[in-house]
């Protein structure tokens, strides 16, 4: 995993906020909901290489989380109470930020010895799930 | 005058005012402070001018413990010693270094401070023909701004290292000291025993033997060990009255503490914005065969305190995207710029990648910028904590001479190997906090040694230096503990050893120790 440098590029970008600011009319197109469900799948939707980095940051998870309902639940609720998540985008900068104080609050999980935070370990592992054919049509709200 | 020990006839007593044993970077440095004074000077080296395999031999020794470097490669045995193959790597200690640092490090603490060592320090750049003594980064063009976000503090911050060209102290120094009136350089002569008589109060006389068998005395009124961090434990646990413990060691200490820097890969950071100037390059203008300037980094004072971190410097090199073979080839066929291949084959790589090549001219062009960069390979050196149980002493078998083996049984201690695995952790957490990309360490885990980490060449604190005799075997003027006449000089005198690379700090002791010498002699 995160052996060929697209792999750590995209992930990088991922994480440091390019996949995690979807272009305007993935924005527009999300669904805004109180919770924040609707556009967190719309973020995970647009994380490249979900997929691939997702299933190793999923198995460095407990079994116990890595579901797409309690990941998102875990996420959202890390997140500051009134933090904007009324869109993709507005909730990428709110993702953002708290993986940043993930690194400060050394909230950091080791994924293929890669230091990540846990907010974006969460958030490709719920990535990867969300993308499984076989789980069906996965809805968060 | 330099003579071939070899040619001294055997039962001879040399007489002498000052005897220094060891023509190293301290030996060396030791004997130039002499060459104009009116003081007798014998400098004796147990090889030659150039390497000998035969002399090189009697360094061989045994490791027991930790993975350590192979004793016979890491040092030299003639003329400059192990500057014959020396990095030229020089910054000083920092000044936490030299403090006593509290519960969390009880062997910690110099005698003196930074700022009273600085006076030789500022020398010693001279000695290793470097630039001025200023190691602030703003000094040489690092501003604060230029520096990458993680490094800029709190935790991290930019340091300066000045490279020596790096000065060979045997060919550089040979010249001076061959014109030098009264110091006289013996080559071939291994010092092999210091006569202390039996109250080891005061050395009376060295033994010293040749491979051609012959043997000579040497009778001076000081005696300076300069052996290196290994040898002079090992010829001072040699010596003193028969059937004891060694000279300068009734509190057991010669031969403990030994310490290097823990250095070795350190890990990779892949950045967020590969096309960002990592360089913060310094103004210095770089000529070749002077010295040059160059930018590392290390923890910040503040973060060591307030973290209960010991010292580390780590470096990086580049790992640039695979376009920059195809750039490289583009510009050996429009410019002749570089060395390099054939115009049939730079004209492949440029075709081959010709997307990457166009990407790359047009950022150029509209951004100015260049070759995007992958990762970083970072290395890393941190501070060895004093260890007691890290020693070295003396085996069972014996070399050509009759000096008994050096067995060395490095030991690092937990607390070396968790500081290292946190400070790596903290480093990415840094990475990660602010954005500047995402760590990968090359250690995560403390309980399990990391397949490049070995005990190095920095040979350090066997003879540790302290105020008191039960913990340290020289004072603070380098003399051994109760032994009046007989000093060391070198890293084994460091009782803690901090990052920097040592030999600047080796040179600037030498000095200081010249200085108080010479007060003897007069």
């Amino acid at each position: 995993m995160f052996r060929s440098m697209p792999s750590r590029r995209a992930l990088i970008a991922a994480v440091t906020g390019a996949a995690l600011c979807p272009g305007s009319h993935a924005g527009s197109a999300a669904a805004a909901t109180e919770s924040g469900h609707a556009a967190l799948a719309v973020v995970c939707a647009h994380l490249p290489r979900a997929a691939t980095i997702g299933r190793t940051c999923r198995r460095a998870l407990p079994p116990a989380v890595a579901t797409p309902e309690r990941l998102a639940g875990l996420i959202l609720a890390s997140l500051p109470a009134a933090s904007d998540r009324s869109s993709a985008r507005a909730l990428s900068r709110v993702l953002r930020a708290r993986s940043r104080a993930d690194f400060c609050e050394g909230r950091i999980v080791s994924v293929d010895g890669w230091l990540l935070s846990l907010t974006e370990v969460r958030l490709y592992a719920l990535a990867t799930l969300l993308s499984q054919p076989s789980l069906g049509a996965v809805h968060l709200s | 005058m330099i003579i071939d020990a070899r040619s001294i006839p055997r039962g001879t007593i040399v007489e002498t005012d000052l005897c220094i044993i060891g023509a190293g970077a301290a030996g060396i440095t030791l004997a130039r402070e002499f060459r104009d004074s009116p003081f007798r000077v014998a400098l004796l080296e147990s090889g030659g001018m150039h390497f000998d395999l035969e002399t090189q031999e009697l360094y061989k020794g045994r490791s027991v413990g930790d993975p350590f470097s192979d004793l016979m490669a890491d040092r030299l045995r003639y003329f400059g010693g192990t500057t014959n193959h020396w990095g030229g790597w020089c910054l000083p200690l920092d000044a936490i270094d030299f403090e006593a640092r509290g519960d969390a490090f009880p062997y910690h603490g110099w005698p003196f401070t930074k700022a009273q060592l600085d006076p030789w320090y500022a020398r010693a750049q001279e000695v290793c023909q470097l630039g001025p003594y200023d190691y602030r980064p703003s000094r040489w063009g690092v501003s604060r701004d230029k520096v990458p976000q993680p490094f800029g503090g709190p935790d991290f911050e930019a340091k300066i290292l000045q490279e020596s060209p790096p000065t060979r102290f045997g060919p550089v120094y040979a010249p001076e000291l061959r014109g030098a009136p009264r110091v006289t350089v013996y080559l071939h002569a291994n010092a092999f025993y210091l006569d202390a008589g039996e109250t080891a109060a005061e050395v009376k006389t060295l033994a010293v033997k040749t491979l051609s068998s012959d043997q000579f005395t040497v009778r001076a009124r000081l005696y300076v060990l300069a052996t290196g961090g290994i040898e002079n434990a090992r010829l001072l646990l040699a010596s003193g009255p028969e059937g004891g413990k060694g000279l300068g060691n009734a509190h057991d200490l010669v031969g403990r503490f030994f310490m290097t820097h823990l250095a070795a890969s350190g890990g990779t950071i892949v950045p967020a914005d590969s096309y960002r100037d990592f360089a913060f390059a310094t103004n210095d203008p770089y000529i070749p065969g002077k010295y040059r300037v160059d930018r590392i980094l290390g923890l910040s004072p503040q973060s060591m305190r307030r973290r209960h971190l010991p010292n580390m410097i780590l470096g990086w090199t580049y790992k640039f995207a695979p376009v920059r073979e195809a750039v490289d080839a583009l510009k050996r066929m429009t410019h002749g710029e570089g060395p390099g291949g054939s115009r049939l084959s730079d004209l492949s790589e440029v075709i081959a990648n010709f997307e990457g090549v166009t990407d790359f001219l047009a950022r150029k062009v509209l951004f100015g910028e260049g070759i995007p960069i992958e990762g970083l390979s970072l290395w890393y050196s941190f501070e060895q904590r004093p260890n007691r149980e890290s020693r070295v002493s003396l085996g069972a078998q014996r070399d050509r001479l009759g000096m008994p083996e050096v067995v060395v049984d490095w030991r690092v201690l937990p607390e070396d190997r968790r500081n290292a695995v946190d400070t790596l952790r903290l480093l990415g957490m840094e990475i990660g906090r602010t954005g500047f990309g995402r760590f990968r360490p090359a250690w995560a885990d403390a309980d399990k040694w990391p397949p490049d980490l070995s005990g190095n060449e920095h040979h350090m604190g066997t003879t540790r230096m302290h105020r008191d005799p039960k913990l340290g075997v020289v004072d603070a003027d380098c003399r051994v503990h109760d032994v009046a006449n007989l000093f060391v000089a070198g890293s084994s005198v460091f009782p803690t050893g901090g990052a920097a690379n040592p030999t600047l700090t080796i040179v600037a002791l030498a000095l200081r120790l010249a200085d108080h010498v010479k007060r003897l002699l007069a």
